[in-house]
């Protein structure tokens, strides 16, 4: 019998560190580092993401097959961050100070680092780090093939490329027009002749075009979420969220910091950005274009910072619309891969799918760096093992998992009160409980890979009652009464409520709320009208779906408000004591810890709602 | 063997001394490499890159990738 191949794909030491275990190209495991550190974003060397992995597999080091990581260190280094010091010296000296340290001392010593950290002697692998999120899409996207689009920050220098994914034989070549032909890579099982024709297809990408730092989509976003007095690499998704509010009004300001050719190329005017040389992201020059100095963080956000917010919203849509119109152009499919952080725009996902350019559309759900890990594993599996094609990922439940024993533990260690029900008595207890204004903490199974809760480790409550919209922003998550919810949907459910002809299970596509709805469900239509949309069916989440759709059978209404379990700054919650001291802490009414049921009122009084030093471990985004 | 109290405290503060230390060190000797290798190198190429303030801009910001090296996923580069 064939020793399985174990494939650890590694993503770290930028932010969003990651890892992801396969084998024979199933994934196993896949979690990123923050859950278990409980630092936001956390960049460290995925220590205990990978015992966990181990862990929750039972194999150890010695089985592993292959390591990868999700970009070329050296190319980065010596490369583009040597080349952009020269160029902008005088300035970037603290720039340059922090880097040198860091990459000297930790960043190019990465083999040396993986071996010493697990104790590995095998094979390291690095493939470029766009390459990587094109096969975290395409690889698992079940595409025969697809039009790649990447867009993120930055890589080694690509910040945005457009590729090609086919699904081929080894000994065909693969068509690109306008690009000729490649050859398909041979793994080590493929070095003669004679295998070559009985082999299966393998999934090959091949990134055709890109664009180079310092001319970033990515790092423009990140720089006006910057100016807007947001973390950056963290709160993309607010100034997303804002955008609704505001008006286009600085749209053609925006036209003074991005140059945008007809076929979706870019280039910043480099004079309104200090990222190259500067620890900031943007300086006076900025400020005097758009008329007002950068918001300080935690202050008032007013009108201008709204429209602010729309217009780059609305630019970014036109650049998307741009790079993909080309994209097909060039790798002609009907099928289009998403990845990169931008690809966590959903509102531009939306308008993407909605331009009819492709008849399919896969984002992956972890589609910012943490993604990277995923693509590493698949990219060797594919070129280096010859694997066989995945079918396509369409939930994302690849983390911890939690027995009944180990919450029971838990929660006798903590001597809190309890109840145990039975699986029918839960979803039926909770389906009553939902309705009307308490909020639920609701964790099952095994944890989400990506940033969002897919209805695992997700806070609940009922869409019909607008008041639930403030009373999670204010009281349970402690974050800015602005930012939208987005709605789980019983996937049979979709085409009633929202203007939508498909599954959407990563919560990746934003579409309008059908207008006779909006009153319907107004704890999660947003301002304008649009949803964050989470479709579900009993396949891919069983519990939860049979949880909405007992919902749905008492109230007639199919779709209900889910929300990350954490509170403002804090990594989504992975085990029962992060989940219970959330709810402690919170004025969450409900938690339900697999079948157990815990009710806020019948907590000890000294046990909750110590919040300040709770909310006070947690840096704010 | 347990080492002695006041032998531990004096290791944590030579400890944190060196660290210090280092920090310091490290940022003197990196500005000056700053400043004479990466100064010069810079203004090189600063004077080389001269003509290409005369440059069309392109049509397109597209450009080809690098090229792949022949087993390139076992390198870091």
């Amino acid at each position: 019998m064939n020793k399985p191949v174990y494939i650890l794909g590694l993503s770290c030491y930028y932010h969003d560190s990651a890892c992801v275990l396969i084998k024979d190209g199933e994934i196993l495991f896949a979690a990123q580092e923050e859950r278990y550190t409980r630092k936001k974003q956390d960049e460290s060397f995925p220590n205990k993401a990978i015992q966990a992995a181990f862990d929750s597999t039972g194999i150890t080091i010695e089985d592993i097959s292959a390591i990868g990581f999700y970009e070329k260190p050296f190319i980065k280094f010596f490369d583009r961050i040597l080349r952009t010091t020269f160029k902008v010296w005088p300035r970037g000296l603290m720039q340059y100070q922090y880097s040198m340290q860091d990459w000297m001392t930790k960043k190019l010593w990465i083999p040396q680092s993986i071996r010493k950290e697990l104790n590995y002697k095998g094979d390291i692998f690095f493939i470029p780090h766009h390459e990587s999120h094109a096969y975290s899409s395409f690889g698992v996207s079940g595409f025969d093939n697809a039009t790649i689009v990447t867009v993120d920050g930055v890589g080694e220098w690509a910040t945005a490329t457009i590729g090609r994914g086919c699904s081929e034989v080894p000994s065909a070549k693969c068509q690109v027009p306008n690009s000729g032909t490649w050859n398909l890579p041979l793994g080590p099982e493929l070095e003669t002749e004679g295998e070559l024709g009985t082999s299966k297809p393998v999934q090959t990408v091949k990134i055709l075009k890109e664009i180079h730092y310092p001319h970033s989509l990515g790092l423009l976003y990140s720089a006006i979420t910057y100016y807007l007095g947001f973390k950056v690499n963290s709160a993309e998704y607010k100034v997303m969220g804002l955008a609704p509010y505001g008006k286009p009004k600085y749209l053609e300001k925006m036209r003074e910091l991005i140059d945008v050719k007809e076929d979706g190329s870019f280039a910043l005017d480099m004079k309104y950005f200090t990222f190259e040389h500067g620890l900031r992201m943007t300086g006076r020059s900025i400020e005097k274009l758009l008329g007002q100095p950068r918001r300080k963080p935690e202050s008032d956000l007013g009108q201008f910072h709204k429209d602010i917010a729309r217009s780059l919203q609305d630019m970014t849509e036109e650049v998307m619309i741009k790079i993909v119109t080309h994209a097909k152009k060039i790798a002609p499919s009907k099928n289009l891969c998403l990845a990169g952080g931008v690809s966590l725009n959903c509102v531009a996902n939306g308008k993407i799918l909605r331009s009819g350019l492709f008849e399919n559309i896969y984002v992956q759900p972890a589609s910012g760096d943490a993604g990277g890990a995923l693509g590493v594993a698949l990219a060797i599996w594919y070129k280096q093992f010859n694997g066989k094609k995945l079918y396509q990922m369409n939930h994302s439940y690849f983390g911890d998992e939690f027995s009944d024993d180990e919450i029971e533990k838990c929660l006798k260690k903590e001597d809190v009160p309890f109840l145990k029900l039975s699986y029918e008595g839960l979803i039926d207890r909770i389906s009553t409980l939902m309705e009307g204004d308490n909020v639920i903490g609701w964790f099952q199974g095994r944890m989400e890979y990506g940033p969002r809760a897919l209805g695992n480790r997700s806070i609940i409550a009922d869409a019909r009652n607008k008041e639930n919209w403030q009373k999670v922003n204010l009281k349970i998550k402690f974050r800015e009464s602005f930012r939208p919810f987005a709605p789980t949907v019983l996937e049979e459910r979709i085409g009633d409520y929202f203007d939508l002809d498909r599954p959407t299970p990563f919560m990746l596509l934003v579409a309008d709320v059908h207008p006779d709805k909006r009153d319907e469900i107004p704890a999660v239509t947003h301002v304008d009208g649009s949803a964050r949309i989470q479709s579900i069916n009993r396949e891919q989440n069983q519990k939860y779906y049979d949880l909405i759709k007992a919902f749905e059978q008492k109230t007639g209404c199919g779709v209900i408000i889910n929300t990350s379990f954490n509170v403002r700054g804090e990594p989504i919650v992975r085990s029962p004591e992060d989940a219970l001291n959330c709810f402690l802490n919170t004025h969450m009414d409900y938690l339900v810890l697999g079948n157990y049921l815990l009710t806020k009122r019948d907590i000890p009084e000294e046990k909750v709602l110590k919040q300040k030093d709770y909310l006070e471990k947690f840096e704010l985004d | 063997m347990d080492c002695p109290k006041l032998l531990k405290t004096l290791w944590h503060a030579w400890c944190t001394f060196s660290n210090i230390l280092g920090r310091v060190m490290s940022f003197i000797i990196l500005t000056i490499l700053w400043i004479f290798v990466f100064g010069v190198y810079a203004v090189i190429l600063k004077i080389l890159s001269i003509p290409k303030l005369w440059k069309k801009p392109p049509d397109t910001y597209w450009v080809d990738p690098l090229s792949e090296v022949p087993n390139g996923m076992r390198h870091q580069f």
